[in-house]
């Protein structure tokens, strides 16, 4: 035991290390929070389109020789979300085929681009990693923590200031409209803020687990806390705990983050579905 | 005699380009209560929204009071089955009716707060309050949308299918609760197709159908007994 | 109906700010150059060929102890900061990669490590102590090898790569 902290010890001294348990479990708070918007609404499939949209922009980026690919990816992950996003009445996009159609399309043109012009000598592996995400977070460089940090920081002082507002949207929009409020603007604003911890979240479990972190905390959360307040704040634990337990395992196991931080989501949510069930 | 508080003009209601009732014509003033009627698929409901601005109306007019504004307006909508899921207190459904008084606040007033708990025992929820709202039967659950609707509704009520789920005795206190809150004052704008209780207490009726009408309800009663519409001979 | 313009100015200055803090350049771990490749999936048991003795005293930074995850991120810190660890001993084991490049004179070597999904392989240069000659000297590409040296750095195109200095080869009999 004594053996493995003094590994820990000689870990949390690389800055690498100390970037990824500060950056990871950020995003992971906000993937959380927003999460719980998703869930509410039925709508964790549209993460899981969002993130293939997010490695097709990569891809395309990359093709076209964009020196950051975020460039590209952030704006055109964000747009389709404001469009899946809107419960207005313009929503032909959101129907099933539609949906299908756009995540996988995105996924193959993004994976043909990528082998076609590719960016880099070894396309197997950045696609792999982009997919599974299994070391990007331990190699973020310091624009990367503070953009993660930026947006988590935001994402959480969003819901802390209007999570009432947050809550009336979800809830009842219809009833939101009649009292006068905005519904437009703020589902636009979710989507947005859903698109950015989207393409963020890729470095930390990569694109096809995403939807993990965005659904896992939500779900054990609402089964064990009965108010709105509660489950977000519920939500907001299991997504850090998750992600600072998920890394350092990694680290100390020698296994893929990405999986590893799931993993954590999954055993959290186990718990707190039969601490629910203890419940009643 | 008040301005009313919502006056529509030769109004065609519908969706996109397809049109569900046209020619209706009412107006709504302080203290009334107006009961809507009409078949299935004559459009009450789609009246509502059109009402409320959620809808676009596809002709006609729609003038309101310049002085009412949105946070004056309490909506009940038909019981939505989504909820089934939403984790959220019953007094946190019924503050969220205060949401156009809170504005960007990040917090509740208090009195915001004792609103809501009056607004709660005002339709007999008030021990509901501290319940998750998905655990509550389909009549309590009513009753807190019908607090959370009161919440907002400082000036008119517009309710659609206000005693669903309701047992008679509770349908009996609803009612009796809308006419002490409409002699305080408010309007109540209902769609209902509990006949005989929803236009006892009524003051207009609005009809809908292939040759909508707005009347005073006595004027309706004596109309629709002529017609056989209440059991009488035709 | 009330106007309320200040979710959108939030959302504006949130994706406005994050555009603006977006680097107009990417690092790319790239010390090795493409002319070598990765050495294929299987990973060859080591032959015979040269021995090295190994250097005396333990390397500040030893990969070999480390969890595939560790090491392979521990690499990638290496060749994305490589003036950081300019002067540390590093001990690493890993497949090896050669390549004679056109237009250029010197041989590379290179050592390859992969990640905890084994998807990914990143490999550091290096260049061995002592004059040896290829391929006499050297083991087989695609071999697992031990690699201990020096860390440093040299420039091309203006921008540091780093590589092993002195390193000493040896293979590991087993495993």
């Amino acid at each position: 035991m004594s053996a493995l902290l003094e590994t820990l010890r000689e870990y949390l001294a690389y800055p690498f290390v100390q970037k990824a348990l500060v950056a990871g479990p950020l995003v992971a708070l906000a993937a959380a929070l927003l999460g719980v918007t998703l869930v509410l609404r039925r709508l964790s499939y549209i993460g899981d389109s969002l993130s293939h949209v997010a490695f097709g922009s990569m891809a395309v980026a990359g093709a076209l020789g964009f020196a950051d690919r975020l460039a590209l990816s952030l704006p055109l992950t964000v747009l389709c979300a404001v469009a899946l996003l809107h419960s207005g009445r313009g929503a032909a996009i959101r129907g099933d085929a539609a949906l299908a159609m756009l995540s996988v399309g995105a996924m193959a043109l993004g994976y043909l681009l990528m082998n076609v012009f590719p960016g880099s000598s070894n396309v197997a592996g950045d696609v792999c990693t982009t997919l599974f995400g299994s070391t990007s977070i331990l190699t973020l460089s310091p624009s990367d923590v503070w953009l993660c940090g930026a947006l988590s920081g935001a994402v959480a002082v969003f819901f802390g200031l209007f999570r009432h507002r947050i809550f009336e949207i979800v809830f009842e929009p219809d009833f939101a409209r009649a009292a006068g409020t905005r519904v437009g603007a703020w589902e636009t604003l979710l989507a947005v803020l859903s698109a950015v911890v989207i393409v963020l979240a890729m470095r930390l479990v990569g694109t096809l687990l995403i939807t993990a972190l965005l659904v896992f905390p939500a779900v054990g959360a609402m089964r064990a806390f009965r108010s709105f307040r509660a489950v977000l704040l519920c939500a907001s634990l299991v997504g850090v705990l998750g992600a600072l337990a998920g890394i350092l395992v990694s680290i100390l196991a020698g296994t893929p983050v990405g999986s590893t931080v799931v993993a954590a989501d999954i055993a959290a949510c186990l718990v707190l579905t039969l601490a629910g069930g203890l419940r009643k | 005699m008040q301005p009313p508080l919502i006056r529509a003009e030769n109004l065609s209601i519908g969706h996109g380009t397809r049109v569900v009732a046209r020619g209706i014509a009412f107006a709504v003033g302080p203290g009334d209560g107006v009961c809507v009627v009409g078949g299935n698929g004559a459009g009450k409901s789609t009246l509502l929204r059109t009402l409320l601005g959620l809808q676009p109306p596809l002709a006609g007019r729609i003038a309101s009071d310049p002085s009412l504004r949105p946070g004056d307006i309490g909506y009940l909508p038909q019981s939505n089955p989504a909820h089934a899921g939403v984790p959220a207190t019953a007094r946190e459904v019924v503050l969220s009716g205060c949401q156009a008084l809170r504005g960007l606040r990040p917090w509740f007033s208090r009195a915001e707060r004792r609103l809501a708990e009056e607004a709660l025992a005002r339709f007999g929820a008030q021990e509901l309050a501290g319940r998750p709202f998905r655990e509550l039967s389909g009549g309590q659950r009513q009753r807190v949308r019908l607090a959370r609707a009161l919440c907002a509704g400082r000036r008119l009520l517009v309710l659609d299918e206000p005693v669903s789920g309701l047992d008679p005795g509770a349908a009996a206190d609803l009612y009796r609760t809308l006419a002490d809150l409409r002699r305080e004052g408010r309007a109540v704008l209902s769609v209902t197709h509990d006949l005989p209780g929803g236009l006892a207490d009524a003051t207009h009726v609005l009809g809908l159908g292939p040759e909508p009408f707005f009347a005073p309800a006595a004027a309706w009663q004596r109309r629709a007994r002529g017609v056989g519409l209440e059991g009488g001979a035709a | 109906m009330k106007h309320h313009p200040l979710p959108l100015a939030i959302g504006l200055a949130v994706a406005g700010g994050i555009l603006l803090a977006l680097p107009l350049a990417t690092r790319h771990p790239r010390a090795t150059r493409p002319s070598i490749a990765a050495p294929g999936p299987a990973a060859v048991a080591a032959t015979g060929g040269a021995e090295a003795s190994a250097p005396a005293g333990k390397p500040e930074i030893d990969l070999t102890h480390s969890n595939r995850t560790m090491a392979y991120s521990l690499l990638i810190d290496i060749l994305l900061d490589p003036l950081a660890y300019r002067g540390r001993t590093i001990r690493m084991a890993g497949l090896y990669a050669t390549a004679a490049p056109e237009g250029e004179t010197k041989r590379r070597h290179a050592c390859f490590i992969s990640d905890a999904g084994a998807c990914c392989a990143q490999g550091l240069e290096f260049a061995p102590l002592g004059r040896l000659v290829h391929p006499d000297d050297f083991p087989p590409p695609g071999s697992r090898i031990q690699v201990e040296g020096i860390l440093d750095t040299y420039e091309e195109d203006g921008r540091p790569y780093a590589y092993v200095r002195d390193a000493v080869i040896t293979h590991p009999s087993t495993r």
